[in-house]
């Protein structure tokens, strides 16, 4: 990971015990986002419907993959789909689809 | 254990929640939006006891609360002919009837954990019981799966009005509680329907409910 100085932090020169990088301010454009999964926070019991996506539909715009408040949207090559483990079914992703591709499904309608 | 040297006058069980009379309920529903629901069926069954004489007790679980929106969470009644002595214990570990307030929660949630053989369980839903049957852990002792649309019957009373113990000025049973309570008098004849159809906001709900319950006998 590259984390660049852009002014913050400590006096130039004045390396810390963990080395140079410990005192630079990093700047959150430049940092990765941490890509995981909370084992002990499974939220997909949470839903009452389950959002399915149309993926041949799917223009793959990521308005939705924007919007979603848990990152539940997994981007694939030419559309999205969902990470139905942890997505609460709060509906926003088919709300905010511009070619409403994404509808509603009530949960136990699937047997899985 | 007896109190009686420092002049309490009850003494445990020997086997808490074990008492002749004693019945449990648990109540399943989601966060914030249908926690009233919830709440309301307990607080009526429990009413509608204390009408008859019986000894009643409702509360709600206090580790699911503050509770979010759609998280799973759990409300309580105790009901029995007799003083009840069991106490100190907030969760109903064995309960006789569950009700479920929303049908998506069979999928995946313990509901059916600790449930006395032969016990009752109460969903609102559109679908067949034998539907319903199919999402249910195999083994659980349940008795009787009794299905009623109180969606169909009731519209949900949203309101934040007796959360956490606050008094309720919304009134109570009103809402899918009403249909669902019925059918729980139906399944298991916890109260009778007099009794419940007094205390609840919207009795004709609560006797439609009772009267279109559907009851599936479970091995
Ligand atoms: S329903 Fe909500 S949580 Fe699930 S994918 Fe859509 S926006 Fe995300
Ligand atoms: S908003 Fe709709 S079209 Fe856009 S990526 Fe999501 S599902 Fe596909």
């Amino acid at each position: 990971m590259s984390v660049v100085n852009h002014g913050g932090g400590a006096p130039a020169g004045s390396a810390g015990p963990g080395g140079q990088d410990r005192w630079k301010t990093p700047f959150a454009g430049d940092a990765e986002a941490p890509v995981g999964e909370n084992e002990r926070m499974i939220t997909g019991g949470w839903r009452i419907v389950r959002p399915v996506v149309d993926t041949k539909a799917c223009t793959n715009c990521l308005i939705c993959w924007i919007y979603c408040p848990d990152a539940c949207i997994v981007r694939f090559e030419e559309y999205v789909d969902v990470n139905y483990k942890y997505c609460k079914g709060c509906g926003i992703c088919t709300r905010v689809c511009p070619v409403l591709c994404i509808t509603d499904v009530p949960e136990l309608d699937f047997a899985d | 254990m007896s109190g009686g040297d420092r002049g309490v006058a009850w003494a445990f069980p020997r086997e808490l929640f074990e008492e002749k009379g004693l019945r449990q309920v648990t109540v399943w529903t989601r966060g914030v939006v249908l926690i009233k629901e919830a709440r309301d069926v307990v607080t009526a069954l429990a009413g509608a006891a204390a009408r008859e004489g019986k000894q009643s007790q409702a509360w709600e679980n206090y580790v699911d609360l503050p509770d979010r929106i759609n998280v799973p969470v759990k409300a309580y009644a105790r009901i029995s002919d007799r003083p009840i002595e069991s106490r100190y214990i907030y969760e109903n570990e064995a309960p006789d009837i569950v009700v479920v307030v929303e049908e998506s929660l069979v999928k995946g949630n313990p509901i059916l954990d600790g449930l006395r053989p032969g016990g009752t369980l109460v969903v609102n839903t559109r679908r067949r019981p034998e539907e319903i049957a199919r999402f249910l852990t195999p083994g659980s002792g349940l008795g009787l799966l009794a299905v009623v649309d109180a969606a169909g019957i009731a519209t949900t009373e949203k309101t934040l009005s007796g959360q956490e113990g606050a008094s309720d000025a919304s009134g109570i049973g009103g809402g899918w509680a009403a249909p669902l309570s019925g059918a729980v008098v139906r399944a298991c004849g916890l109260v009778g329907l007099p009794s419940l159809e007094a205390v609840v906001k919207a009795p004709e709900a609560a006797r439609i409910g009772y009267e279109r319950t559907i009851l599936l006998e479970l091995a």
